[in-house]
């Protein structure tokens, strides 16, 4: 049993391995080559830093110092040798001279390289972000359903910024210091192969150390951004319900609960600075100590004359050379351990799996009848995605059986008719109309919705989307102008005749015109500057621009008086003469011009019928007709007034 | 949205900016002393380690033995093992510094964005604060442990190591030295473009933030709209801008490093040559030279870094002007010093102080228009309205009617005329003593994630179960309950996105009943709810909430007849106000609305 569990989670962990080297890959792309040309310029450049200090031991040891033992660096021989063409000056002069010119290359391919790999990093994130934001549109409702916004954008900035540093140093400083490794190696065994096997007999100790410890700060880092995620959750919940949280006057509440996460996150951090500080330090103390035994080792050879004194000086300074960035090492492995940890973050978000499209499906003409047949449908219990990415049950259920909130609903409307839809709060009125444009997916065994006569599940999402305008019941705007927000269908610059010949019939073009800047007034990302009806009308303009066959009014005039409620309907009617339309309202007085009214409970269509028809069947229509009609001003509702 | 991206005169190094960040490091003053401490130490430390290589070659290379070799590498390990002890502290006290300094900068931006007004949200898209709230501070706090205590270290380096070259000869020490005022001067030359540059990516980065987090609240409505594909293009328009500045502040950003590198470089050249000379003439010995080309090479990188580091901070700096932006945004609306005296800050109110809440509400010759608009909204308000009874405001849409609540509320502050609470100017009590007494239930509900009791418990923190179910039953909430599979205990998801709007505006009124308040706000409470259940509502509320005061904006009549005073409202002023019958009788604009219905029946009987 445990076996098969250990295997399992290995199994598991490689293909998490692989679905993240995927991404990355994918991440690269556009940036490859320059990512490459930046390696090679770097690898130039640390050539060129190296070359500087061999020039420099060789004129300390054979133009000053005129050694008699050991030979010099064959290398720093030949540039010499190279310069002696071009300048006849004296032989220390021409090593300063050649020493500045290593020094003007160093600074050309540093510069190059730095430059290039900004190039190729910031692609890099554009890749990412883009590829973000592009995935997370693709993703259906039901997965945005389980992330919290506030974690997800915590995923979008700071794990987004953790890959860019990746990008940008963590992953340049690791091959620059396995190029600056290697290099090192070369020369110095070239100089004294004993000598060389005590500096490179650390490097495996480095990299097992650093295997083990990156495995156990990964952990920590994990908790971390899980942490910064609610903290980021908090905030944004906080800042969305601003005016509850006013009107509550509960600011010292907030702040409290703030503060704990606060704490919290902090304290995560600092608990993982202890582990942290133990990775850096060792990886120091390693150089350190390589650098201590060349040093006491080689002065041994020197002193038994196996060794040249300037071959010491340029054995240390390579092992110098490579000890500045070798004690970085430490550090960018836990920063890359943290980039780890981010990127499996974000391959959550890529891994999930974006709608299905139906791109090869049937596209019928969408004036038919919509039809509804034995629908069943209820919502997945809330899971919640573990960062192994197995899903959990976010809490032990008391029902395990999610509740139906459609139970086997039949409905006919037919193509170009009105239907009216009345029915009690939560009644599944508007998991209706997410059905109808498959915002959720119907299972396959749980009936059939289908428009002219083609199951909607054949039908491409996108055609299907573009030929249903479904005014949604809580309207979002976006921050743009309100000519923008009407407009947004349309991919083209918005033409303001036809913006505004759609607001006429919301009913909305006065209000705007009202407005100081008119249709240039920029609405916040809630619409916060319109009143509530001038929001909804303005949702409703938008989708009227779509010219859709199908509309759908999710109680889109609750918040419209019952004068400009009838003025829109009937401008609706007026402009989309053969559409199909479906109104949802709470209002008898919005409903019952309709075709014909259906009226749902609980998930079921109870009674179905025209406005004077169901008023004759005495049922629950009759009864909200009553109540929404009791204006009779000679006293119909007297006893009803004189309740208070 | 607005365009913080103003050309700043100061494109420079803005020292006053980073003292505003003094009081958020004060309480880690300890902490910071020790890490001086520490940096120093080690800065010695390591400066020593070319002693040590000195040492080795003078006495060991040169004179050919490997006497004394045993005690030498074992106080070498001991430095060695002291530097990697010391860093291990290092680690740990700059991340207490880092995080512990932005801790208190989130609190007290936290707290500014709890006293901004209402107002400030229409402006701020809440991505977009939350992009500077998160990223923006953890930037700035990172400078100073990490950073600074990098800089600290590097800077005692490159001093120490200083001050031993020019002690064993000061001739090459001075060319060595004659590096530093050239990078100085290229570290200057490209301050301002990397300022402006860097200013332009935070913004940017809070944009982009901004639109992720409009991407994925109004998922839904792309959808409906099938503008998923217009959006992408949008962001990637975003992201493009930010290719090109962030590409801009890494070109700027590559030139300082390696150009004092080189610098170094060609100053060790100079020296050389110097030194051949001077050892020709035996003015130098070669351990000397070697401790000396050490040290050189040594303290390149080091220098580089410094310049490297002073270009970074000003990456830092954008960052830091974003957080001050927010620290000095100042509250739409303030409680006078006396006010706050007498009745306490919204954080720490002296509710012994304060006064019970009646609930008549008075606007006196109000006066309103929303800031940066000129248009007014109210003009020359007056409305009384006595404790205890209920108001109902009718009108269009956009007639003013959620801004005159909003007013009686104190979100907003009248421009000349005043709000009377129980007879006395609202701004001569403090905004939490208001709100306290208040029961707001909104237009469009706004929940929290967490369960149906605890949402409903927003209203009054310390009530019992009992009680929240009382006030669930009283609201017709506790339907909402029954219907989930774990009753109060559901998940309502976030923002309450696991319910109907409906569900969502029942739990947030049983939210505002809960709170049992004398002063009852409902704009559009009922718009999504069912009629029956409105009425059931209804009449249990008549109950529950006689004696209070209460607002009551709705468009069905139903909801509003009962009101003991109903008005009618258009283009900010009150055209007609009575009681139903009253108003009914008076065939005015009343009537009109009120008839609308009927109206429309009679043409649809007659189609
Ligand atoms: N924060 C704001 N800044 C500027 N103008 C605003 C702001 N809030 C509302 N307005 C404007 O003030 C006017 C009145 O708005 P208000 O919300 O009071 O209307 P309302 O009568 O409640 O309408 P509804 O019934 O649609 O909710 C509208 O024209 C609206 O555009
Ligand atoms: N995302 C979701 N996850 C789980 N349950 C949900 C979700 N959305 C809605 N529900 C549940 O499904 C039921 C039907 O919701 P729906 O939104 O369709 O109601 P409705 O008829 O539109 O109500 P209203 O009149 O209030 O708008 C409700 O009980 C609700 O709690
Ligand atoms: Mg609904």
């Amino acid at each position: 049993m445990k076996n098969k569990d250990t295997t399992k989670t290995e199994k598991q962990e490689f293909n998490t391995l692989k679905s993240k080297g995927a991404l990355l890959l994918r991440l690269y792309r556009g940036a490859k080559l320059l990512f490459g040309a930046s390696v090679i310029l770097n690898a130039l450049q640390i050539a060129a830093t190296f070359l500087a200090p061999l020039l420099v031991g060789y004129t300390a040891d054979f133009v000053i110092g005129n050694s008699v033992d050991g030979a010099p660096s064959g290398i720093a021989v030949t540039v010499i040798d190279a310069a002696r063409r071009f300048i006849s000056a004296p032989e220390l002069l021409i090593c300063s001279i050649a020493i500045g010119v290593f020094a003007l290359l160093a600074f050309l391919f540093g510069f190059a390289y730095r430059a290039v790999l900004a190039v190729a990093s910031e692609r890099f994130v554009k890749n990412l972000r883009d590829g973000l934001y592009e995935h997370s549109m693709r993703l259906p409702v039901s997965w945005h359903n389980r992330y919290l916004t506030g974690d997800l954008i915590q995923r979008c900035t700071t794990d987004v910024n953790t890959m860019r540093e990746f990008a940008r140093t963590q992953l340049i400083i690791l091959i620059r210091v396995i190029i600056t490794i290697v290099i090192a190696i070369v020369i110095v065994f070239g100089i004294n192969t004993r000598l060389a096997l005590v500096v490179s007999c650390s490097i495996p100790i480095v990299a097992v150390y650093s295997y083990v410890i990156g495995k156990v700060i990964s952990k920590y880092f994990q908790a971390n951004e899980e942490v910064e995620g609610e903290l980021t959750t908090d905030i944004q919940e906080n800042l969305t319900a601003n005016r509850v949280v006013r009107a509550f006057g509960r600011e010292e509440y907030e702040t409290e609960k703030f503060g704990k996460l606060n704490e919290k996150y902090t304290q995560q951090w600092i608990k993982s600075s202890y582990i942290m500080g133990l990775f850096w330090s060792v990886a120091d103390l390693m150089s350190y100590v390589t650098l201590l035994a060349v040093l006491s080792v080689g002065s041994v050879f020197v002193a038994r004359g196996e060794m040249s004194f300037g071959e010491l000086l340029v054995f240390l300074s390579c092992t110098q050379q490579v000890s500045w960035p070798v004690r970085q090492l430490g550090r960018t492995l836990s920063d890359m351990t943290k980039a780890s940890v981010a990127l499996g973050r974000l391959n959550e978000i890529y891994s999930g799996k974006p709608e299905t499209t139906t791109e090869n499906g049937k596209t019928p003409d969408m004036t038919g009848d919509i039809v509804f047949h034995n629908v069943r449908f209820s919502y997945p219990a809330p899971v919640k995605v573990t960062a192994e990415g197995e899903e959990v049950t976010e809490q032990p259920q008391v029902n395990t059986e999610p509740v139906d909130v459609l139970c086997g609903l039949d409905l006919t409307i037919a193509g170009g008719s009105t239907l009216g839809v009345l029915g009690a709060t939560g009644s599944g009125k508007s998991t209706l109309t997410y059905l109808l444009t498959r915002m959720w997916e119907l299972p396959e065994d749980c009936g059939e919705i289908s428009v002219s006569g083609v199951d909607t599940r054949e039908i491409p999402l996108h055609y299907l989307r573009e030929n249903i305008g479904l005014v949604l019941q809580e309207t979002f705007l976006y921050s743009k102008t309100v000519a923008e927000n009407i407009a947004i269908t349309s991919s083209c610059a918005p033409d303001l005749d036809i913006v505004r010949e759609k607001a006429a019939i919301a009913s909305v073009d006065g209000d705007i015109l009202g407005f100081e800047k008119g249709y240039d007034t920029i609405i916040g990302e809630r619409g916060v500057t319109l009143s509530g009806g001038q929001k909804q009308r303005v949702a409703i303009a938008r989708t009227l621009l779509k010219n859709a066959p199908i509309m759908v009014f999710d109680d889109s005039m609750s918040a419209v008086d019952t004068d400009t409620d009838r003025n829109i309907r009937q401008g609706i009617r007026a402009a989309t003469k053969k559409a199909t339309v479906i109104i949802i309202s709470h209002r008898i007085s919005t409903l019952m011009a309709a075709d014909k009214i259906a009226v749902m409970e609980d998930g079921r269509i109870t009674e179905f019928g025209t406005h004077s028809e169901l008023l004759a069947l005495g049922g629950h229509y009759r009864r909200v007709y009553d109540i929404q009609s009791a204006y009779d001003e000679e006293g119909g509702e007297s006893a009803f007034l004189e309740d208070k | 949205m607005e365009n913080e991206n103003i050309r700043s005169s100061h494109d420079r190094l803005e020292p006053k900016l980073w003292k505003r960040l003094l009081p958020f490091l004060a309480p880690s003053k300890k902490l910071i002393i020790a890490l001086l401490v520490i940096c120093i130490t080690q800065a010695g430390i390591e400066a020593s380690y070319p002693l040590f290589t000195k040492y080795a070659i003078n006495n060991f290379a040169e004179k050919g033995t490997s006497q004394g070799l045993l005690p030498f590498v074992l106080v070498y390990l001991g430095a060695i093992i002291a530097a990697s002890i010391l860093n291990m502290c290092w680690v740990v006290i700059c991340m207490r510094i880092d995080t512990g300094t932005a801790k208190r900068l989130r609190h007290e931006q936290f707290l500014r964005l709890q006293s901004v007004g209402v107002d400030y949200f229409a402006k701020h898209s809440v991505g977009y604060l939350t992009g500077r709230f998160m990223s923006d501070t953890g930037r700035v706090t990172e400078v100073f442990a990490w950073l600074l205590g990098e800089a600290i270290y590097i800077f005692f380096i490159v001093v120490v190591s200083v001050i031993i070259m020019l002690t064993l000869s000061w001739q090459l020490g001075l060319i060595t030295i004659a590096v530093i005022p050239v990078v100085v001067f290229i570290t200057f030359m490209i301050e301002p473009k990397t300022m402006r540059a860097n200013r332009r990516v935070r913004e940017l980065n809070s944009l982009i933030s901004g639109s992720y987090n409009e991407g994925i609240t109004g998922v839904k409505t792309a959808k409906s709209l099938v503008a998923e594909e217009k959006f992408t293009q949008e962001f990637r328009g975003l992201t493009g801008d930010m290719y090109r500045a962030s590409r801009r502040v890494g070109l700027l950003g590559s030139v300082i490093l390696p150009a004092a590198t080189s610098i170094g470089l060609f100053a060790v050249g100079a020296m050389l040559y110097r030194a051949g000379i001077l050892v020709d003439q035996r003015l130098l010995d070669y351990g000397t030279l070697a401790a000396f080309i050490t040290f050189t090479m040594a303290i390149i990188d080091p220098v580089a870094h410094l310049a490297f580091f002073y270009t970074e901070l000003l990456g830092y700096q954008a960052a830091l002007e974003r957080v001050v932006k927010l620290l000095d945004e100042e509250p739409m609306i303030t409680d006078t010093p006396e006010v706050t005296e007498k009745y306490g800050d919204m954080f720490n109110p002296k509710r012994e102080n304060w006064e019970k809440l009646h609930g008549d509400v008075e606007f006196s010759h109000v006066w309103f228009r929303y800031p940066e608009s000129e248009k007014y909204i109210l003009e020359d308000f007056c409305l009384d309205v006595p404790r205890g009874k209920s108001v109902a405001i009718v009108g269009e849409t956009g007639a003013g009617k959620s801004t005159i609540v909003n007013l009686a509320c104190r979100f907003y502050e009248p421009e000349r005329g005043a709000v009377l609470i129980d007879g006395r100017d609202s701004r001569e009590r403090s905004q939490l003593w208001l709100h306290s007494g208040l029961g707001y239930v909104l237009q469009d509900p706004q929940l929290f994630s967490g369960t149906i009791r605890e949402n409903i418990r927003y209203g009054r923190l310390d009530a019992t179960d009992a009680e929240v179910e009382a006030a669930a039953r009283l609201v017709c909430a506790d339907k909402v309950a029954e219907h989930c599979e774990n009753g109060y205990e559901t998940q309502v998801g976030e923002g309450g996105a696991q319910l109907s709007t409906g569900q969502k505006q029942l739990i947030s009124f049983a939210r505002a009943v809960l709170a049992d308040p004398p002063i009852f706000v409902l704009d559009e409470a009922t718009s999504s709810i069912d009629t029956e259940t409105e009425r059931l509502i209804q009449d249990a509320i008549g109950k529950a909430l006689s004696g209070r005061t209460s607002f009551i904006i709705a468009h069905r009549l139903s909801t509003i007849m009962r009101c003991d005073l109903i008005l009618v409202v258009d283009d900010g002023k009150v055209i007609e106000r009575g009681t139903h019958r009253e108003l009914i009788a008076k065939r005015g604009r009343y009537r009109e609305l009120f008839d609308a219905m009927r109206i429309e029946e009679e043409l649809s009987s007659k189609k």
